[in-house]
């Protein structure tokens, strides 16, 4: 299948450089991506010009009102999307956050449009300020859309929640868009893009999307532009150099490299419920969507006396993973999106054994049910075991973007905050961090750690581009001792509710 | 909604009380209002404008009624009951009227009790008592429409900017009360 982008109300495909997409499954070509022959300015000003005005008449309530069109509209049809993301080495599970995720997204966003936002084109913030001692002169701070077209630069692992998480706050707010899906997923969102365009429920010119490279896009951003991200540092970095983002100052946004971490609290021994979940969690964490999710654990710190009894269910839960064609019911865990990735994800584990061992999982030698090995992208669970962490580097800034865990251990609360914190800047992921808390009375974690969780953690996340570093605390704050209460109050208990420290990268504007 | 934000952009605008209500559709107090016509509860959703406001009486508040306030609701904290017990207080010169009876003696001067559009009492924001009210001191309260957020095809929210004024003309509360008022049949 040869895939099109959908520019200026058309399907267009005028490449003829052609990139093959194999299936991480088999190995075989699954779609073919045209490179060039788009012209870049005409699809951004097209945007702009038609899908901004059409966007901006309308009030945030009727806005709201296409996503849940859109989102029913997609409900009805997801099935077609679910045949085709197996390609990509999604189980059912994995496809449960990436394509349902992504719906709900749309529901959510319409709910929360039509009941906190009101039903104008602008929003007023703020109080009044007198400006004048009788009150005769005032002032007052509102807020319009911006009348350019934000630019989403989507990651690879979730090809439908990535660019429905991201176009539905900016048609919400009444701007155009233009998506950027990462090629090896994109035959995904390229049927995702079609379903949306067959429904015509947007108006012209509201979503627009490029399938391939992006070519000189990037030289005809304006200011009133906005630029959204998701994926490595590196190409993030990349992309921030480019010298029309600066002279326009155009935002950008970045969700970039993480290494999130979980520690079990110092009460939470073998045998508590804390300990279960912990356990259970990180196991999940590495498994789900072979480790390829932003939100992953890639950091599991125990108390020092608990290493070994982490490290033992971990490895006693990892050996029942069972590895496969995601086709297959009771394949737990698909293969990572294609050969390329693994052998980062293989290079990037060498580097952590530095000063890490390999405790669970050889990559050479692990069984593989209803798929070739080779042929496919398949990966098994790795746990490492990181003895002196505090001296160790590579752990706390190398990213193994697969079924990839290091297990480390720490003496004292202060000496896990450390840890915690050590994590480099380039490998901060600007987001929320994400604090749960595991008391029996407010523990529906393990009830509510299905893919609908992980969206709404993952909506809060994306929605928040702070710089935090995202952490997670599996303690009985009541019982840990005061770091740890202060940790939880400081990030709220509940699961779903994600606060951050105030402290924002990116000026407002 | 966070993100939402990322994709919109601030202006500040600034102007007379009036200009700024008529650009944002709230009203600001200092901006005209509208006085003349029936009573606000009397208007449909859809027919009630921005700034129509209600000038109420006067009323007296007496110590029976602090008293009886208190003994009524159970609230009898020491301010509102005892002279004594109020000497070298930072806030109150004496024994002082409930917040709370001031709002409901409030609610007393403002409702226009006849079955009509207004459905519901839906809460209210930014309370603040900015001065204490003695016995025999009397009160008039400021209702002014102040913002409409439709809801569904049966009615919609309306915000009212109310003002509790002493006999002097100072301000003692203000509030932002919240009401479900039906859309025209």
């Amino acid at each position: 299948m040869r895939l099109e982008s959908f520019v200026r109300g058309q399907w267009i495909a005028p490449g003829t450089d052609l990139t093959d997409i194999r299936s991480a499954v088999t190995g075989d070509i699954v779609a073919q991506v045209p490179g060039g022959g788009i012209e870049m300015g005409e699809v951004l000003t097209f945007g702009r010009a038609v899908g901004g005005p059409n966007l901006r008449r309308l009030t945030f309530h009727q806005r709201a009102e296409l996503l849940k069109k859109v989102a029913q509209y997609l409900s009805e049809r997801k099935d077609e999307l679910y045949s085709l993301s197996f390609q990509t080495g999604a189980t059912r599970t994995d496809n449960l956050i990436d394509i349902d995720g992504g719906i709900s997204t749309l529901f959510v966003y319409a709910s929360k449009g039509r009941r906190e936002l009101p039903n104008s084109t602008f929003l007023v913030e703020g109080d009044v300020e007198r400006l004048s001692r009788g009150g005769s002169f005032v002032g007052q701070h509102v807020v319009t859309p911006l009348r350019g077209i934000a630019v989403h630069i989507n990651a690879f692992n979730f090809p439908c929640w990535g660019l429905l998480e991201k176009m539905a706050p900016a048609i919400l707010a009444g701007i155009p868009v233009v998506s950027k899906p990462a090629t090896i997923t994109a035959y995904v969102a390229h049927a995702l893009i079609r379903l949306i365009d067959q429904s015509k429920i947007l108006p012209e010119g509201a979503l627009q999307c490029i399938v391939g490279p992006t070519g000189d896009l990037f030289d005809h951003l304006t200011c009133q532009d906005i630029v959204s991200f998701t994926g490595s540092a590196e190409t993030a970095q990349k992309l921030q150099r480019h010298p029309v983002i600066a002279r326009e100052s155009v935002r950008f946004i970045a969700e970039r490299d993480s290494l999130n971490c979980a520690i079990l609290g110092p009460d939470a021994g073998p045998g508590t419920p804390e300990f279960d979940l912990f356990v259970k969690e990180v196991a999940k964490e590495m498994t789900v969507k072979a480790g390829q999710k932003c939100t992953a654990i890639r950091r599991a710190m125990a108390p020092q006396a608990h290493v070994q009894a982490v490290l033992d269910a971990l490895g006693e839960r990892l050996a029942k993973v069972r590895i496969g064609n995601p086709q297959i019911e009771t394949v737990r865990m698909g293969p990572v999106v294609g050969l390329d990735q693994r052998r980062d994800v293989l290079a990037q584990v060498e580097k952590l054994r530095a000063e890490a061992d390999i405790v669970v999982g050889d990559p050479r030698n692990f069984a593989v049910e209803g798929a070739d090995r080779e042929r496919g992208a398949f990966l098994p669970p790795l746990l490492l075991h990181c003895p002196d962490p505090i001296r160790a580097r590579n752990v706390h800034s190398v990213e193994a973007f697969g079924p990839v865990c290091t297990v480390m251990g720490y003496g004292s609360l202060d000496e896990a905050v450390t840890l915690a914190n050590r994590a480099t800047a380039a490998s901060w992921r600007p987001s929320t961090p994400t604090i749960r808390t595991s008391r029996p009375t407010s523990s529906s974690v393990s009830e509510r750690s299905t893919g609908a969780f992980c969206c709404s953690i993952a909506t809060a996340r994306r929605s928040r581009p702070d710089t935090d570093r995202p952490c997670r605390t599996w303690s009985m704050a009541d019982r840990a001792g005061p770091e740890a209460a202060r940790n939880s109050a400081a990030c709220g208990r509940s699961i779903t509710t994600c606060s951050a420290r105030p402290c924002r990268v990116r000026p407002e504007c | 909604m966070r993100a939402v934000n990322h994709y919109m952009q601030r202006t500040a605008l600034q102007g007379s009380p009036g200009m700024l209500t008529r650009v944002t559709r709230k009203w600001i107090k200092g901006a005209p209002t509208l006085e003349l016509g029936e009573h606000p509860f009397r208007y449909a959703f859809e027919d009630l404008e921005i700034g129509r406001t209600f000038h109420s009486a006067e009323r007296t508040i007496a110590l029976e009624d602090i008293e009886h306030f208190a003994q009524f609701t159970g609230d009898t904290f020491y301010a509102h009951m005892s002279e004594e017990a109020t000497k070298g207080h930072p806030f109150f010169p004496g024994r002082v009227a409930h917040g709370y009876l001031l709002l409901s003696f409030a609610a007393g001067l403002f409702v226009d009790p006849d079955p009509g559009p207004v459905l519901a009492n839906y809460g209210l924001d930014s309370l603040r008592f900015l001065k204490p009210v003695r016995p025999g001191e009397a009160i008039k309260v400021r209702l002014t429409v102040k913002e409409k957020s439709p809801r569904n095809a049966e009615y919609g929210e309306v915000r009212w900017d109310v003002e509790i004024q002493n006999g002097q003309d100072e301000t003692v509360a203000t509030y932002d009360l919240l009401t479900m008022n039906a859309v025209r049949r």
